[in-house]
């Protein structure tokens, strides 16, 4: 099933391709935009049918994405983005770098506790990425679920490639820590299941 | 080129493409290499690396298998292909003329009109007007100035030019229904047994009797509708339905609602320029609009009643608020400046309302 092939199908008008392009991406295009904004399934489910609509209007003027899940992604956000600004009450902007700013450490005690409330370690692992700055997490989910490069990272979370990687990097540096904390009750929780 | 492993820390492994390709997708190549290289030096980092990759895909994993039904799925993809369908463009030549051509001949092949449509994607106007199985009058404005129709229950309509207006043959008889492409301004007769009904792209307007105008051109991406009087109940038009009573948005005097058509989304707004549609009746026969040391609430009820528009604000902060202006003459907005200086206020327009923020009078 070569993408690219569905892609150069889609542009000259091939309804059949354009549907199956939307049936590969949508649950990915769902699951990213839910983690994005805190808002309704109904609006995120809204942008994404606005990004594939607009694409079939200008299909003949695109050009070939070198990674189609990048691009829908990527178009995803921008237009999420967009929605979210043109509304007139406040709602917590994804500016990046105030959000950034914002959020604070969790301390030994908060961890112990988000450990404690988790039944598996399945769980506790998820709990500990939660416990990441939106950035970071974000860039986790696109490198090792998503499958993007750093370029594509970075094109999507609009930071250089260097970036990007600093961003998994970091995550990945944290989560070490907080996995192997030297304190015994955590060893015996993170051990035993 | 190699990057240094034996000098990478697990974090160091985890961000390299290398690394993390042969642990999620192992070649024989990267297997080869990643066997060598482990025999040949100290593996603690790797090894940890390769845990915390594990860990961290197994936390991402309901993130990854976030639920999303297939009836949902399904659901969206016929709404985007209804999308695509309204937007195709109807090229001069097939829209009108060969468009009455067909309209002679669709008592003889109803089938084959369907068959044309679906095939050419027309307006939301001549799809409807393809569906009716009654005659119709039509009425198409070639000219450059506004025409006037007349409506079998004596309705007038001020049709734009470019714009066709039809209606059915039995129009008046259980209800006033009438097809709108284009733009329009209605003045209609006051009938509470038989609800007027503009249908306008994908829009019904309710009427009993008032004016209002509808801006509802195929090619635009908004429909538009404005109350001049009375009022006026606007909702999405669903085909397959009984046309009861939808969540829509119901319209006063001076209010407009602008209907994005591919967002599915209604703005409702104020007119430009508000008109005051009942002079404020004045006791003692003294100018209107004109205060001297007048309590602001006073001015606020005034200006709301002449204009039909609600006025929210702090009753309580502005009670010691009073007003000495002349503002016969001004237009809304400049009423409501000058009474936001005043006061020391500012005020918004919120889904057709004035709120007035702030202010207080000590």
């Amino acid at each position: 099933m070569d993408e690219l092939k569905l892609w150069t199908a889609f542009q000259s008008g091939d309804e059949d391709a354009y549907t199956q392009l939307y049936k590969l991406h949508i649950r990915a295009m769902y699951r990213y935009g839910m983690s994005l904004v805190a808002a309704s399934e109904a609006f995120v489910l809204d942008c994404v049918h606005d990004v594939f609509t607009e694409i079939w209007v200008k299909r003949t003027r695109l050009t070939i994405p070198t990674n189609v899940r990048h691009y829908l992604l990527k178009a995803l956000k921008i237009r999420i983005l967009h929605l979210l600004e043109r509304k007139e009450h406040p709602v917590q902007s994804l500016t990046e770098t105030d959000y950034d700013a914002l959020w604070t450490e969790p301390n030994d005690l908060e961890l112990l506790e988000e450990l404690e409330a988790a039944n598996t370690r399945k769980e506790r692992l998820m709990r500990l990425i939660a416990q990441l700055p939106p950035r970071q997490q974000e860039a986790l989910k696109l490198r090792f679920v998503e499958n993007m490069n750093y370029n594509q990272i970075g094109d999507v979370m609009d930071v250089n490639h260097q970036s990007a990687k600093n961003l998994v990097f970091r995550a990945v540096e944290k989560l070490r820590g907080w996995i192997i904390l030297p304190s015994l009750t955590f060893f015996i929780f993170f051990i035993n299941k | 080129m190699q990057p240094d492993y034996d000098r990478f820390s697990s974090a160091d492994f985890l961000t390299d493409d290398f690394f993390v390709d042969h642990q999620l997708a192992p070649t024989p190549q990267s297997t080869a290499f990643w066997q060598a290289w482990s025999e040949e030096h100290p593996q603690e980092q790797w090894q940890q690396a390769v845990s915390l990759l594990e860990a961290i895909r197994l936390g991402l994993d309901a993130y990854a298998q976030t639920h999303l039904s297939e009836e949902t799925i399904q659901q969206l993809l016929i709404r985007i292909q209804q999308t695509n369908a309204q937007s195709i463009k109807v090229t001069a030549p097939v829209a009108r003329f060969t468009w009455i051509k067909w309209v002679a001949a669709a008592s003889v092949g109803l089938a084959v009109g369907i068959w044309w449509l679906t095939r050419y994607n027309v307006t939301p106007y001549e799809q409807r007007l393809a569906t009716l199985t009654k005659t119709f009058t039509e009425k198409i404005n070639t000219t450059n100035q506004p025409q006037l129709v007349r409506l079998p229950d004596q309705s007038v309509v001020s049709l734009n030019p470019n714009s066709r207006l039809s209606y059915p043959t039995d129009f008046g008889q259980k209800n006033r229904q009438v097809y709108l492409s284009g733009e329009a301004t209605f003045a209609v007769t006051k009938d509470t047994q038989k609800p007027f009904l503009v249908l306008a792209n994908e829009l019904v307007t309710k009427v009993v009797g008032t004016k209002f105008r509808i801006r509802a051109f195929s090619r635009e991406e908004q429909v538009r509708v404005q109350v001049l009087s009375g009022q006026v109940s606007v909702y999405r038009d669903h085909a397959n339905s009984e046309r009861v009573h939808q969540k829509g948005v119901l319209l006063l005097p001076n209010q407009q609602v602008v209907f994005i058509r591919k967002m599915d989304r209604f703005d409702k707004s104020l007119v430009e320029q508000p008109s005051v549609i009942r002079p404020p009746n004045r006791v003692k026969q003294s100018a209107a609009f004109v205060y001297n040391e007048t309590p602001i609430s006073q001015v606020l009820k005034e200006v709301k009643e002449a204009y039909g528009i609600d006025i929210l604000y702090n009753k309580e902060a502005l009670i010691d608020c009073q007003l000495t202006s002349s503002m016969d003459g001004l237009s809304f907005d400049q009423k409501l400046s000058i009474i936001c200086k005043t006061v020391g206020a500012t005020y918004d327009v919120i889904d057709g309302q004035v709120v007035i923020n702030g202010g207080s009078c000590q």
